[in-house]
């Protein structure tokens, strides 16, 4: 890990996975949501409201994801100190929050037609809400501590320790619907054993995941190389400054 | 609004309308919103590096 946390060799991988990640990522998305809008079959009890699945599905994998992501690279800069570490944290950061906001609201929008409600305070779609408020949480802080120690130097160790404490939730999230008895459904798609999904639905789900992934990716790699790129300028101005002075 | 379809399935007609084609505008205008945001502020941040180092 240490090997590509050095931001010279990170540039050099990034500038390639960039344009790979982000035209995989558009043709995957792009495939998976045609095929989940006009051509795979509505489901026998959800009927049409299914579709709603292959945007609502890939959206919550990746807002509890990216906060996976997140506390990873908080508890790397909090040990290791390393300041890549700290700019992938805030590259995850705001894509993660967006990601989480979608999913809420096309959860509602697929509730209103399958519950008769848009919103429950069920313990799937709480957790997925503290989830959103541990990602502005984060924002806010990492924000007021950028503006104490400029954008490359600060560490932002608080926070970071928000993100790994934020991070207690991504298990509750997970295993809500089997802890309590809740509105929201149990998984469909397994790991180890069959899934209760039928394969019509599975496949353009499956491809809209890896499709809305790689975007994220790229979306993550695009704001990494702008802060190290910012980075740079602030420290050549301050060392002309200097020089000048 | 609900019928029957042939195969047995529900159908509501302004599913589509109301709940359906909003979830994929919403998701669609973030994750397009998003790329260029990410794009955008990524060729501004490396032009001016690229500025700086020739200075």
């Amino acid at each position: 890990m240490h090997r590509f946390a050095n931001p010279a060799r990170f540039l050099r991988i990034a500038r390639v996975a960039t344009p790979l990640c982000l035209a995989l990522g558009l043709i995957l998305t792009g495939a998976g949501l045609y095929i989940g809008l006009f051509a795979s079959p509505p489901d026998y009890q959800q009927g049409e409201s299914v579709r709603i699945m292959y945007v609502h599905v890939p959206a919550a994998w990746l807002g509890s994801g990216g906060y996976f992501g997140l506390a990873i690279a908080s508890a790397t800069a909090l040990i290791w100190r390393h300041p890549l570490a700290t700019i992938a944290g805030r590259a995850i950061a705001p894509v993660g929050a967006v990601f989480c906001a979608i999913c809420l609201v096309s959860g509602a929008l697929w509730g209103k037609p399958t519950w008769g409600t848009y919103w429950v305070w069920d313990a799937r779609l709480t957790s997925m809400l503290v989830l959103l408020f541990l990602y502005l949480g984060y924002l806010a802080l990492s924000a007021a501590e950028g503006e104490r120690g400029g954008d490359m130097g600060g560490e932002r160790r608080g926070a970071a320790i928000l993100a790994l404490i934020g991070a207690i939730n991504l298990p509750i999230i997970k295993y809500s619907v089997e802890w309590w008895n809740t509105l929201h459904q149990g998984a469909s798609i397994r790991l180890v054993g069959k899934s209760s999904i039928a394969p019509e639905l599975l496949q353009p789900l499956l491809l809209s995941i890896a499709g809305f992934s790689l975007l994220f990716g790229a979306i993550v790699l695009m704001r990494m190389r702008a802060m190290l790129a910012q980075g740079r300028v602030e420290a050549r101005s301050r060392r002309l400054a200097e020089a000048t002075a | 609004m609900i019928a029957e379809t042939a195969a047995g399935v529900v159908a509501r007609p302004d599913l589509w309308a109301s709940f359906i084609i909003p979830a994929y505008v919403l998701t669609v205008g973030g994750l397009v919103a998003l790329l260029a945001w990410a794009y955008l502020s990524m060729r501004a941040a490396e032009r001016r590096a690229e500025e700086m180092k020739r200075r």
